[in-house]
């Protein structure tokens, strides 16, 4: 899917100061169901994320004059919606997502995989120029989409914003105040077990 | 010696950057000398690309245009062709 928003954040912001409404619904479009899905991390139902969507956009249709350009603007508008989800997910009594990663968490590929001394014992089979070109059909975009869907939310969150919308890791980091490294786990186990899908896809006899 | 275990769990870090020192060099050595890590890393790269296509949730027209309803009386005035369509 092409870039939905060509023009830079200064035009962005200068043309949203100014009442531009066709300006205002491409940023809705473009980030609306990103918005919902990073809700969803820290508060406990699709109505409640919605809503929480919903007081963001309010607050950032007031709050536009005040954006001082030291974010992006998906930035300032992930950051700002972080900050009420996390508000909210308090009230529910939910723990927040990101901060609740232990090291000693279980890697993303099955142990069993690899021997005692940690070498791979079930090596993954390499993947065929057919099977290559096979992961970006829709079918098994579909595939991707229902394992990101099952991932613990905190990856499923890294891995949509990174590899699904584009963000880099240092607008992820100020949006979700995580840490680089604890990004990189994240990113890693949830990128790790989309893989182990495609995997499962190719050998349930897919070509 | 870095193990497979290992090299997998490095992979991620490496694509970010942040893969240094002894940690590099010696991942760089298992890389070169495992052909299954090497498929692993490929798979993870395919994986990546693949994760591009999966579609955006789209914003429910009723909830676009309230919201637009909003900007709208909050910003004043209506953009170069924000006020066609109806509805």
């Amino acid at each position: 899917m092409p870039d939905p928003s060509p023009i830079d954040d200064a035009e962005l912001v200068r043309r949203l100061q100014d009442g531009d409404e066709r300006a205002f619904r491409d940023l809705v479009r473009s980030l609306h169901g990103v918005l919902v899905k990073l809700a969803m991390a820290f508060v406990g139902s699709r109505g409640a994320a919605e809503e929480v969507v919903q007081d963001t956009w309010m607050a950032v249709i007031a709050g536009i004059d005040r954006f001082e350009g030291r974010s992006s603007v998906r930035t300032w508008i992930g950051h700002v919606l972080v900050n009420r989800a996390k508000t909210r997910g308090a009230r529910e009594r939910r723990a927040v997502p990101f901060s609740s990663l232990s090291p000693e968490d279980e890697g993303p590929i099955e142990p069993e995989r690899f021997s005692a001394r940690g070498f791979w014992s079930s090596p993954p089979a390499a993947w065929d120029r057919a099977q290559e070109a096979a992961v970006l059909q829709r079918e098994a975009c579909a595939q991707i989409e229902r394992e990101l869907a099952a991932l613990p939310s905190a990856q499923a969150t890294i891995v949509m914003l990174r590899d699904v919308e584009g963000w880099s890791a240092e607008e992820v980091s100020a949006a979700l105040e995580v840490t680089d490294a604890n990004q990189r786990v994240l990113l890693h186990r949830g990128r790790a077990r989309l893989r182990a899908a495609l995997e499962r896809y190719h050998s349930g006899g897919a070509r | 010696m870095v193990t497979c275990r290992q090299a997998t769990e490095l992979m991620t870090d490496e694509r970010e950057g942040k893969l240094e020192g002894a940690r590099a060099r010696g991942y760089r050595i298992h890389m070169f000398i495992c052909g299954h890590c090497r498929a692993y890393r490929r798979q993870l790269g395919v994986t990546i690309d693949a994760s591009r296509g999966v579609p955006r949730e789209e914003v429910p027209p009723a909830a676009l245009d309230e919201l637009v309803a909003a900007f709208r009386a909050r910003r004043g005035r209506p953009g170069p062709d924000g006020g066609g369509g109806g509805g």
